[in-house]
């Protein structure tokens, strides 16, 4: 629930609460004041009804009764209210009467007075509909003022959300966020800052343990090689070929995922100076015309759609990039199936016929996330392509429809 | 053919000078930017294979030196570290070409004779072996003087296997010479083998002469 209805709903209950309260308590008071008002009118009325009796005047009034009593008996006064109807407007409607007991002239007398009781439920009504419209009044009130309130004072905490929800710990601008002159919001913005250069810190060390690791594996993986390709010239035994064979083929593997580790901590924090306008369609078909008989071996029907155009990017890792592409689609495409590149100023697009993803989408992009066949790799080389985008700000999506993975990197990020 | 190769690794730099040397190169050796120095200032180099980072130096800072001596040397530097940086600023400060650590040896060969080829030799100087000939120039094979037709790739193959004759070669290795180290090399060994057939076949039709042996589990031998 959004901040500005949940203080609104508290505001709304408060305010009709308050409201039936004090409305309450104003009906109440309301009455009883002219209650007794009405009340005192009426002991005036049998007070000035007595006098005129004394006096020996008839008394015919509406709305009065004069009854002579003939016991002594003086029964308290009774006020109360009654019905009468009305004939005019052909209803019953509320009276208060005043009956009092008094000795006139040594004669038990008992006056009984009436006056309308001017339709409590009018009143009633009139109150409740004053009562409601101030409710709405006040209730909309604070809603358009808590939305200016939103839109002014909350504007830099929203604006500020989505700075943060775009944030990433990987990238190379600091933490930009707006400023307001709230001190809650002050505060939450510097523990903000505080928390994502210390994230940055350990994840530029994490990416410098990474680097350093792999640069030092590269000279013993060196060595090795040599070592291995020494033994290979000489003569061997069948048992020792096949030895010297598995030791090369898992140093191949490794020396591949400590290059692509290195890529990719380099990926992360070097900048690639040497981003210009490169004629991307010519390395496209050149890399294709490259691997045409590792598309012809395994029966694919390729499909291309290459105009030329140029993008602004790093050759060096424009080469990277389009090389992980084909080389997973190599990897990946059914034989016999259908293959599509396609790139024109918004976009490079890879598509292929293959089996689903034996893991959730989401994951695609991460390292070391392969499915489990012989012939996969080593698993980077989406992360590899995913890191490259983000260098030069471009957005890879994947989908899969139809029994074909479809990769688009998209120039535009917008 | 006169090269000087810096490296502190000891076992590398044997690896390099051993083989080289096999292949009829005469092989310098310096350890330390110190020592490199000495030689530099001295010698006029063919070709210098240089180790960017030395424990007394960054080798592309023998670069400016080695040209001022003598501008035709080629100049091939080798990083442990895949840096882009490394990479710009060797070339631009007149490194003929960039390797990678872990390289194959034979790789280095090929990139030698290439930048040997171009710049110290200058006119295309035809490689002979056996009755065949090759012009680098024109990417063409004659045996004698009929030419034969080979395709791009295939071409490529017979340069590798000539510059490393004698020379036990992987798959990998051969399969990294044409692709390129971006590509998984284990999916292109069905690609290196079709290639290497009908290199194999040509040879064979032309001169009556296996010239490229399969050695079992290791790879191919090109020998003549």
């Amino acid at each position: 629930m959004k901040l500005i209805v949940k203080t609104s709903l508290h505001y709304l209950w408060l305010s009709l609460s308050i409201l039936l309260a004090t409305g309450a308590i104003f009906y109440l008071v309301l009455r009883d004041n002219i209650s007794s008002e009405i009340r005192e009118q009426l002991e005036l009325q049998v007070d000035m009804i007595s006098q005129e009796v004394e006096k020996g005047h008839q008394v015919i009034f509406p709305l009065v009764e004069l009854k002579e009593l003939s016991a002594k008996t003086i029964a308290p006064s009774v006020f109360k209210d009654t019905l009468i109807y009305d004939h005019l407007q052909d209803e019953h409607e509320g009276y208060y009467y005043l009956s009092e007991t008094k000795i006139i002239n040594n004669k038990p007398y008992n006056i009984k007075v009436m006056t309308t009781y001017i339709g409590w439920n009018e009143y009633l009504k009139t109150i409740s509909l004053i009562f409601l419209g101030l409710t709405f009044l006040l209730v909309t009130a604070g809603i358009v003022v808590n939305y200016f309130i939103s839109k002014n004072i909350w504007r830099p905490f929203l604006n500020n959300l989505s700075i943060l929800k775009e944030h990433s710990v990987q990238a190379r601008t600091d933490l930009a966020l707006e400023k307001s002159d709230i001190d809650e919001f002050e505060q939450l913005n510097a523990v903000l800052h505080e928390y994502a250069d210390r994230n940055r810190k350990e994840y530029t060390g994490l990416q410098e343990f990474t680097e350093n690791a792999s640069h030092e594996l590269q000279t013993p993986i060196s060595i090795i090689r040599a070592r291995l390709e020494g033994m290979s010239q000489l003569p061997l035994t069948n048992e020792a070929v096949n030895y010297v064979s598995d030791a090369k083929q898992a140093l191949d593997r490794l020396s591949k995922v400590n290059k692509g580790l290195l890529l990719l901590a380099k990926l992360t924090h070097d900048n690639f100076p040497d981003q210009q306008a490169l004629p991307v369609s010519a390395i496209l078909t050149g890399q294709i015309v490259q691997l045409e008989e590792l598309f012809e071996s395994r029966g694919l029907k390729l499909q291309q759609d290459i105009q030329k155009i140029s993008v602004k990017a790093s050759p060096h890792l424009f080469d990277i990039l389009i090389a992980n592409f084909l080389s997973n689609i190599l990897k990946h495409a059914n034989r016999e199936g259908f293959v599509a590149i396609v790139l024109d100023s918004d976009k490079l697009n890879f598509t292929n016929e293959g089996e689903p993803l034996p893991f959730a989408e989401k994951e695609l992009f991460a390292r070391f996330k392969k499915n489990h066949q012989p012939s996969a790799g080593v698993g980077l080389g989406l992360s590899i392509i995913n890191q490259i985008c983000l260098v030069h700000k471009w957005r890879v999506t994947y989908q899969y429809t139809g029994g074909r993975h479809n990769f688009t990197v998209w120039f535009n990020n917008n | 053919m006169k090269i000087l190769f810096v490296e502190d690794e000891p076992v590398l730099m044997e690896e390099m000078t051993v083989y080289f040397s096999s292949q009829g190169y005469v092989c310098e050796q310096a350890t330390t930017f110190f020592q490199s120095l000495g030689k530099v200032e001295t010698y006029a180099y063919d070709i210098a294979v240089l180790d960017v980072k030395l424990p007394d130096g960054s080798g592309l800072d023998l670069i400016p030196l080695i040209l001022n001596k003598s501008p035709e040397t080629g100049i091939i530097i080798l990083t442990a570290n895949n840096s882009l940086n490394d990479k710009l600023e060797g070339l631009n400060s007149g490194a003929d070409d960039y390797l990678t650590k872990p390289f194959y040896v034979e790789e280095l060969s090929a990139r030698v004779n290439a930048i040997y080829r171009r710049k110290t030799l200058k006119t295309s100087e035809n490689l002979k072996f056996a009755d065949f000939m090759i012009d680098p120039q024109l990417k063409e094979l004659y045996y004698k003087d009929e030419e034969i037709q080979l395709t791009k790739k295939e071409y490529q193959l017979l340069m590798y296997f000539v510059v490393n004759k004698n020379r036990v070669v992987s798959k990998s290795a051969i399969a990294e010479h044409i692709w390129g180290d971006n590509f998984d090399q284990a999916d292109n060994f069905d690609a290196v083998y079709v290639h290497l057939t009908n290199l194999r076949k040509k040879l064979n039709q032309a001169a009556q002469h296996d010239y490229i042996k399969t050695v079992y589990g290791m790879g191919y031998k090109f020998s003549c």
